[in-house]
């Protein structure tokens, strides 16, 4: 072959290599570039235990509770009515007369998430209990005979992304506030085709990093990869072994470089220390900050999943808060604990939007996973003030925020400029559901119609339908 | 005389009767139940759950009990992770460096002075059945193959092996 046209055809295969397509799980062709994603990366945040609409839509504040006067008690999410209480109930407990400082809200340069983003106002929750929520939040589907203490049964949007859009098993992440309510069996389903194998890596930092993990975990010893190769090579025969029997168990699917990418990071968590996590990405619990000193699942929940992004810069990433949830019995600290999580909100798109490579190039969605009851329980908490359950109709009042940054591409460029702002949606004609949520996420990724084909969401719309 | 030799004879052979000693427990004395090897891995087909996998890894290692709370701790911090044969390594390695209480794993030169031997035991330790001829072969020869590998990563790969999560 002569020196051009050796050089003419090694050009041609080199291109060809770079375009070439390349093959999904899920079998069908999806180009290099990453397809028609129009965000690089979408936060999604079940929030928050149960909220009752008339606390964060109506403003109501204390007024259902004989006290006068509306007011906002999450300035982050919602643009100021009656602004912030004077009350001083919420606040503390270190600086008692002030509310937890204003990190995205009006008056800042960031701007609250209503007024940077579109606010579905009066959105059906397809569940009055939390596991029923969270399961429609990331199944799009009422999911009415999934079991408690049970993996989903229809596939989930990790699974979908992973097998669709072709996402690694570090592109697609759940930070989960807790261990209980089952939240740790969410990160994937067990429906054929689906399962484990297409499932998203997972943490509970309270417990990951906590005592337990600080006990069982945080000492593990160094082996040399070359040991490891040897292990995972014995490992792989005994299990193909066993696999000839049919009893094969799938795993995440990390591979051995982001397996060992996540021990390291579990290695650079411990030696941080959970206490030095959570102020340096909760600056408010730092010392002479309103929250200082304070943890707890939500605040750990927000500070790992910062430290999850920094490390892996995941495409997916879904985290959950419930603190509010104490409304059961409290509604005191129900209170205190909307004002906080408002605040970790405020803190998360701040960091978002303040860090490459999620700046400008992200869209976050907030979805409470239920609301709360229209009349209380008989439970009076130490202000006197009466508690709420969730199991009526006012349970399915909830709402839902999408906000995104400046290099969003395609309708959700389009439409989320056109409505910024705005709210959607009224008492008497509410408009989407939670469930909703997945097909959005998955057009945001280019792969909606390949959801809707597997015959497993409930729904056919996604929020941008509704704008 | 030869009434009173009879009534002599009788008594003694009643007495004797009555005399017979009694065998008793002795109520400190523990063991472990005999446990029959399977005959095969296909006889295994129920799953452990991350409690009973982690005592029984443990008992393994360590040649020990493990306390329920403790079980109930590091159960805690396996499920919080989601890649769960990952959260296994991790676990493993850390009882691997333990120091007190140690893991009992054969050194290096004796799993090497008879590989056989440590192959069957080690068989017989996590997956309570004996290798089948294949088995011991791979691992014969993997061994022997690789003469820098540890006894340790031996025991890690059958600690974390989907074999060694049934029963």
């Amino acid at each position: 072959m002569k020196r051009k046209d050796f050089l003419k055809t090694a050009g041609i295969a080199a291109a060809g290599a770079i375009a070439a397509p390349y093959i999904l799980p899920s079998g069908r062709l999806f180009a290099q570039s990453g397809g028609n994603h129009m965000a690089k990366h979408v936060i999604y945040v079940m929030f928050a235990g149960g909220v009752r609409h008339q606390e964060v839509i109506d403003q109501s504040y204390l007024t259902e509770q004989g006290a006068s006067g509306a007011h906002n008690l999450m300035q982050n999410m919602f643009n100021f009515v009656g602004g912030t209480p004077n009350n001083t109930v919420i606040y503390g407990p270190s600086t008692p007369n002030a509310p937890i400082n204003n990190v995205i809200g009006q008056g800042t340069s960031f701007g609250s998430i209503e007024s940077q983003g579109v606010t579905f106002a009066e959105t059906n929750a397809a569940s009055r209990g939390h596991y029923g929520g969270f399961n429609s939040l990331i199944q799009g589907n009422q999911a009415a005979s999934q079991g408690l203490a049970n993996k989903p049964i229809n596939p989930t949007i990790f699974e979908y992304l992973r097998k669709h859009a072709g996402f690694s098993a570090t592109d697609v992440w759940f930070i989960g506030n807790t261990i209980a309510n089952s939240v740790p069996l969410l990160n994937h389903s067990e429906y054929p085709g689906f399962g484990a194998e297409y499932g998203a890596n997972f943490f509970a930092p309270s417990t990951t990093f906590g005592n337990s993990g600080q006990q069982y975990l945080s000492d593990a010893k160094f082996h040399p990869e070359e040991q490891l190769d040897y292990m995972r090579y014995m490992r792989t025969f005994l299990d193909n072994q066993f696999d000839n029997y049919g009893a094969a168990l799938k795993q995440i699917g990390n591979t051995k470089d982001e397996s060992e990418k996540i021990k390291e990071f579990m290695r650079e968590m411990f030696t941080k220390g959970i206490n030095n996590v959570i102020n340096t990405n909760v600056p408010e619990t730092q010392p002479g900050g309103q929250l200082a000193g304070q943890g707890g699942g939500d605040i750990s929940a927000l500070a790992y999943s910062i430290e999850v992004m920094k490390k892996f810069e995941p495409k997916f990433l879904t985290l959950n808060f419930s603190s509010v949830d104490v409304c059961h019995g409290n509604y005191t600290s129900y209170l205190k604990n909307l004002h906080t999580c408002d605040y970790l909100i405020g803190e998360l798109w701040k960091w978002i939007q303040s860090t490459p490579p999620f700046k400008d190039e992200t869209i976050m969605i907030l979805s409470p996973e239920c609301g709360r009851n229209l009349n209380p329980n008989p439970i009076k908490d130490q202000n006197n003030f009466l508690s709420y359950d969730h199991s009526d109709n006012n349970a399915l009042r909830v709402f839902t925020q999408i906000v995104g940054g400046a290099n969003i591409s395609g309708i959700a460029q389009s439409k989320l400029n056109a409505q910024k702002g705005n709210r959607i949606g009224t008492p008497t004609n509410p408009v989407a559901n939670i469930k909703d949520n997945v097909l959005t996420i998955g057009e945001i990724f280019g792969v909606r119609n390949l959801i809707e084909a597997d015959g497993r969401v409930t729904t056919s719309n996604s929020l941008f339908d509704y704008m | 005389m030869k009434k009173l030799f009879i009534y002599l004879a009788v008594s003694i052979f009643i007495f004797s009767l009555g005399c017979k000693k009694k065998e008793t427990k002795d109520p400190n004395l523990y063991q472990v139940n005999t446990v029959d090897l399977y005959h095969s891995s296909a006889d295994k087909t129920k799953r452990k759950t991350l409690d009973i996998y982690i005592s029984v890894m443990y008992s393994n290692l360590f040649q020990l009990g493990m306390s329920p709370a403790e079980v109930a701790k590091a159960s805690d911090a396996l499920y919080s992770i989601g890649d769960k044969q990952l959260g296994m390594e991790v676990l493993v390695s850390n009882f691997l460096n333990d120091v007190s209480p140690q893991v009992q794993i054969p050194t290096n030169t004796e799993m090497r002075g008879d590989i056989d031997k440590f192959i069957e035991d080690a068989y017989i330790r996590f997956l309570i059945r004996r290798p089948t001829e294949a088995e011991k072969t791979y691992f014969r020869n993997f061994i022997t193959a690789n003469p820098n590998l540890e006894a340790q990563m031996v025991y890690m790969a059958f600690a974390t092996c989907n074999e060694y999560q049934f029963y």
